[in-house]
Formats: C-alpha cells, sequence, structure tokens
C-alpha cells in the first residue's frame, strides 16, 4: 500500500476546507441527494461526498456505508485529490500498487473499483474532497456516468459557494447590526452632552450656510434661532459678528485646530460677552460652540481697571522721585560730594528700572482691554527693521555687541509700523542682553506661513533649552532667575511681543538649543493678503 | 517756520512736587520764567494775567481737569491763542487725539526727565506749528 503524499498546497487546502465550514456538520438533504443520485447514476452500492482533513477522511454524504470517517492513511479520496485530470478512476484495486492491500480492498467493503471527481473551491481551485462513486466488483464508467459525475461535483461545489456566501451576507447583516446599534449609542451619548451643555451651539458649512443649531439661555447672538436653518450666517447673525464668524470659520477648516473668538454685543443696552469655540466638524463643515463669558469678562476688566490706577499712583511719585535725582545727578541744585552723586546715581538707575516694569504692566494691560488701537498700514519691513537697528545701537554698543540688518526682499506687511518697531526693540533688546561682548546679533526677514511675512532676530548667546520655549512668552518668566537682576528686564518684554503680534494677527515663534544661540520671530500679515477685522 | 521764542512757562499741576521739579527744570535747564498754577482755575486767572508763552497742563487733576481747562483757555479771548502742551501718566492713542482735536499742541509723557523737559516743549510745539 501507498499511503498519498501531501497536497502540494496542503495548509492552504485545509484553511479552505475549514473556511466550507462542513466538517462534522449534521447530514443536508441536498449532499444525501447528490450522493443517491451518483450511486443511481453510475450504478455503484457505494457514493460517498469526502472531505479530506489533516489526519483523516470526513463523510459529509453516504450511500452504501456506515461509518462517518477513516483513516487518511488509508484514504482513495487522498489519491484522488492529488489528480489534475479531474477524476481519478482506479478499475480494479488489486492490480493497483497503491491499493492492493488496502485494509478496505482485502476487507470490508471489499472495494474494487473507485472513480472521485476532486471537489475544487476558491479562486485558487483547492480540493477540500470528493465525490466518488465505489463498486465491489471491478468496472469502468460510460461516458455518460462520467460526466455525470462531474455534474454533480460541479452542484456540489456550486452549493458549497452558496453557503459561504450565505454566511458572508448573514455575518455582514450583523455586523452592520452591531453598528446601527453602537451609532444609536453614540448618537444618544452626543445627543446627551449637547444637551447637558449650557453653551449655544452653531454647526456652519463651509459656504456659511447654517446646517443645524442650539440656542443657549440668552439670545444675544441668534436673535431669530426659529430662521437660521439654512440660511447664510450673515443673514442671521448680528454684521460684525458673522464677518469674524466666517473668518474664524475659513481658518478652521483651512488650519483643522480650535479656534477661539471672543465678542462683546450689546443685548437690551447691556454689554454681553461671547466667547465662540470653532472646531471642524467635517471636511466641509464646523461647529461653533458659543459660551456666555460676561462674568468673567467683567471680573477681568476690574482687574485690568485696577492695574491701570496702580500704574497711575505709581507713575505720579516715580515721576518726582526720577524728577529730583536727575535734577540732583546733573548738578541742578548745587554740586554734590563724588560719593553723594555715586548714591544718587543708583537710586536713578533703579528707578528707570522701576519704571520699565511699570511701563510694561500698563502696555499689557492695555494690550488685554484690547485698548492698543493699532493704527494699520502697509510698512516696508526693511525700513522698521533699520529703525529698530538703528535705536538700539547705543544699547549694543555698550554691550560690545554688533547687530546687523540682512537683505528684505519681503513684501510690505500690515501693521502699526511704531509696534512693529516696539517688538523688534524688545527682541533686539533681548537679544543683546544674552549675547557675549564681540557677538553679532542678526536681523532679517523672510518669508513666513500663510502668507505672510516672517522677521527674526538671532543671537549667538547661551540658547534656551527645549522645556522652556513655551513658557519664555509667559508674564515675568525668566529661564534663570537671576537674569533679571543681572541683565536687567521686567519678564514681560516677550509677554508684550507675543500680544502685540497677536492682536496684528500674527505669531511669534523661538527656535533655539543650549549652546546654540536663540532665534526669536515673529510673522505678520502681509498688506496685499490680510484684511483686519 | 520755526516755533516763537520761549520766555515764559505756565505749569499747571495739582502735585506740589511735580510742580516745583518742574518749576527747577524749566527755569535752570531751560532758562524761562516760571508761573505756577495748582488748579485749572487759578491757571485761568494766571493765564490772563501773565500771558505765558507756553502752559504746561496736567491732564489728570481734581476738579477741573487739563481738558476742560484747555476748552476754557480757548473760550477766553485773551488766553485763546496760548499754546498748550498736556502732561500725563496715562497716554491712550485715541486720548491723545481728542486732545489734539481740542486744540493741544501736543502730549508729553509723565514721568518727565527735567533734564530734558524744555527740550520736548520745544520739539511737541515745533512738531505742531509743522502741521497737524
Amino acid at each position: 500500500m501507498i499511503v498519498a503524499p501531501p497536497h502540494p498546497r496542503e495548509e492552504a487546502r485545509l484553511h479552505a476546507l475549514a473556511d466550507a465550514q462542513l466538517l462534522d456538520t449534521p447530514p443536508e438533504a441536498m449532499f444525501d441527494d447528490v450522493v443517491r443520485l451518483a450511486s443511481y447514476i453510475c450504478e455503484v452500492p457505494i457514493a460517498l461526498i469526502s472531505l479530506v482533513d489533516r489526519d483523516r477522511q470526513w463523510f459529509k454524504a453516504r450511500v452504501g456505508i456506515d461509518a462517518d470517517e477513516s483513516s487518511r492513511d488509508v484514504a482513495f479520496c487522498a489519491h484522488a485529490i492529488l489528480d489534475d485530470s479531474g477524476m481519478m478512476q482506479v478499475e480494479d484495486a488489486r492490480d493497483d500498487p497503491r491499493f492492493a492491500d488496502n485494509p478496505f480492498v482485502t476487507g470490508e467493503p471489499w472495494v474494487r473499483f473507485y472513480a472521485g471527481v476532486p471537489l475544487t473551491i476558491g479562486d485558487d481551485d483547492l480540493p477540500i474532497g470528493t465525490l466518488c462513486a465505489i463498486d465491489r466488483k471491478p468496472r469502468r464508467l460510460t461516458p455518460e456516468q462520467t460526466e455525470a459525475m462531474h455534474a454533480l461535483a460541479r452542484q456540489v461545489v456550486r452549493n458549497l459557494e452558496i453557503g459561504k456566501a450565505a454566511r458572508r451576507t448573514v455575518a455582514l447583516n450583523d455586523e452592520l447590526q452591531r453598528a446601527a446599534t453602537a451609532q444609536q449609542a453614540s448618537e444618544a451619548r452626543l445627543r446627551a452632552l449637547v444637551v447637558a451643555n449650557p453653551d449655544g451651539m452653531l454647526r456652519v458649512a463651509r459656504d456659511g450656510t447654517v446646517l443645524d443649531r442650539k440656542v443657549a439661555r440668552d439670545r444675544a447672538i441668534m436673535p431669530d434661532p426659529q430662521h437660521m436653518l439654512g440660511r447664510h450666517v450673515a443673514d442671521c447673525l448680528p454684521p460684525r459678528l458673522a464677518r469674524l464668524f466666517v473668518q474664524q470659520l475659513e481658518r478652521t477648516l483651512a488650519s483643522g485646530a480650535v479656534h477661539t473668538l471672543e465678542i462683546q454685543e450689546l443685548v437690551d443696552g447691556q454689554p454681553c460677552d461671547k466667547e465662540l469655540r470653532f472646531v471642524a466638524s467635517g471636511p466641509d463643515e464646523a461647529l461653533a460652540l458659543i459660551r456666555d463669558v460676561t462674568e468673567r469678562k467683567l471680573g477681568e476688566r476690574a482687574k485690568d481697571a485696577f492695574i491701570a490706577t496702580v500704574s497711575h499712583e505709581l507713575r505720579t511719585p516715580v515721576t518726582s522721585i526720577r524728577g529730583s535725582l536727575s535734577l540732583l545727578e546733573h548738578g541742578m541744585v548745587g554740586p554734590l560730594p563724588e560719593e553723594a552723586l555715586e548714591m544718587v546715581r543708583i537710586s536713578r538707575t533703579n528707578t528707570e528700572r522701576l519704571l520699565l516694569v511699570i511701563n510694561d504692566i500698563l502696555d499689557l494691560e492695555k494690550l488685554s482691554a484690547g485698548q492698543l488701537d493699532l493704527s494699520l498700514r502697509p510698512v516696508e519691513p526693511a525700513r522698521v527693521m533699520k529703525t529698530a537697528a538703528e535705536s538700539i545701537r547705543g544699547m549694543a554698543a555698550q554691550a560690545g555687541v554688533e547687530v546687523v540688518v540682512g537683505d528684505c526682499a519681503g513684501a510690505p506687511v500690515l501693521a502699526d509700523e511704531a509696534r512693529v518697531i516696539q517688538v523688534l526693540n524688545n527682541l533686539l533688546s533681548n537679544a543683546i542682553k544674552f549675547s557675549p561682548r564681540g557677538a553679532r546679533v542678526d536681523l532679517s526677514a523672510e518669508p513666513g506661513a500663510c502668507g505672510r511675512l516672517r522677521l527674526c532676530v538671532t543671537d549667538r548667546g547661551p540658547g534656551i533649552a527645549p522645556e522652556h520655549h513655551a513658557r519664555v512668552f509667559e508674564r515675568f518668566h525668566q529661564v534663570d532667575a537671576s537674569d533679571s537682576r543681572e541683565r536687567g528686564g521686567t519678564g514681560l518684554g516677550l509677554a508684550i511681543v507675543k500680544s502685540i503680534v497677536e492682536e496684528h494677527g500674527g505669531v511669534v515663534g523661538l527656535d533655539s538649543a543650549p549652546g546654540r544661540g536663540s532665534k526669536f520671530w515673529f510673522e505678520l500679515p502681509c498688506a496685499g493678503a490680510a484684511v483686519k477685522p | 517756520m520755526s516755533a516763537p521764542e520761549i520766555r515764559k512757562v505756565l505749569l499747571v499741576d495739582d502735585e506740589p512736587d511735580i510742580r516745583r521739579i518742574g518749576q527747577l527744570s524749566l527755569e535752570r535747564v531751560g532758562r524761562w520764567q516760571v508761573v505756577l498754577a495748582s488748579s485749572g482755575a487759578e491757571a485761568l486767572t494766571l493765564a490772563a494775567s501773565e500771558r505765558p508763552d507756553v502752559i504746561l497742563l496736567d491732564v489728570m487733576m481734581p476738579v477741573d481737569d487739563g481738558p476742560t481747562t484747555l476748552a476754557r483757555l480757548r473760550q477766553q479771548p485773551s488766553t485763546a491763542d496760548i499754546p498748550v502742551v498736556f502732561m500725563t501718566a496715562k497716554v491712550l492713542a485715541p486720548e491723545a487725539r481728542r486732545w489734539r482735536e481740542l486744540g493741544a499742541a501736543g502730549t508729553i509723557p509723565k514721568p518727565f526727565d527735567p533734564m530734558t523737559l524744555p527740550d520736548d516743549i520745544r520739539r511737541v510745539l515745533a512738531a505742531a506749528e509743522e502741521g497737524p
């Protein structure tokens, strides 16, 4: 007896067999009919649909024998699935060395004749088993019987494929149902979130059409919520808000980031502060969450007014102190002994320092109160760079630092010239303070993001570790606590820079690493591209 | 066209210390004759009687503040033409614009430096002469 070798693609074949989900399943009428027909047509006592598993053959349908399965080693079908002629026929097993001493030949059921058609499925035509006809006496199939066997085998395969498709449909259906249930749950959660959130909400398409809305308690900015759907925001929001709204909508869709807009509207004569947070809710739509921040703003304004008053009350005595010291120092009220003069100088320079802090706080106060009152005009970057460098030359000379203004072929920016010079002055004076004697500081311009112009101040100072980058623009943040004492400065300069630049619709940034100097930069909208609210 | 020669200045401020420092600065650095007033009302009287070449006027004063005093000076024929320079510790761009519209020549921020105050006044007047 010769045991059949494994199929050349045995693992894939076993996978296809498992995928057919037939092994060890209950009898099915269709397959039973096929083996009965095979037995009638071929006039044989035994017919089987045999599935060749890893170590056994298992009968999905059988006529003429009682067993469910047998070892693969003794299975005729294990040989038949290797046959690529379409059918393996053994006329008399006793004459075939593969089967002559097979126990099914030398004993029950006394097999002499065997004809098996491989059942091949899938795109690769892998044989998972056979449809076979078996007789106890030697013989051949007639051409008609052979054709019938092939036809029946095709029916079996087609039925397997239909079953597989049906199972896929059922699985798909289950999956869809699960997804639908999950979707419903998710929508319910979302609805609960929207209802629980006290904020108002507007969902708006890229072109400004209102897709959905939820009105908060007040009607400050949605005076007619019933008639907003399908209309353009310009037709249903107050005009100034509508303009800013469209701008933020475009920014949000362009950047994918969350954008915030703060606005004050009069409601029944009372100022009412709103904060709108924009977030993209699809490729062509955004969600605006609208929150009433009137109370918070009242608090902020009270604080700002307090700071303004304090600053004013500080400036008045400082005017007297500094004025007196200056007159004394310059001998306007008579000569002073050398040491007295030294004390007067110390007092005067410290008064200057105090004054710097007060001025910076006032500046920040104006910025946070939105009172900066920028006068925006096209500004030649080359000119402001030169002016700023010129005005700081004295300080640079004292520190032994050279300020070099690079080429600037940039387009004019839309800005308040005096404020841009203030920003550059702040950055340049920082750069000079942190530069070693003999080093140079570069002032340059280059194209920035989104059609903006980027102005850069580069020093060769100690540099700043990455963990400090985000915080250097915060108020009173000094990388090293001894900085303010050693180098002067209030810790407010960069906070002012950031506020002024952002008030222009620009951005600030920093490229730096310890030992590699720092490059502080800011970007301003170009005059051609920008539209100021 | 250059600014007219300054000989006499009226300094108006409710803070006595600032009046004193301003006086020293204007007298010793500017070498001008100085008249002092501590309120808007006093300024109106002294401006009419002393006929200063320029009035240095504090903005934040009790009772009549700087802008109110300026308006009164402008209504009085004898003082209507005297240039007025504001001094203030709180300069906001919109306010400075409004004061110019009221007829002020300009604004000097506090704290001022007494060593440069006379020059600052000359510069403000020259700029006002040049045009609006």
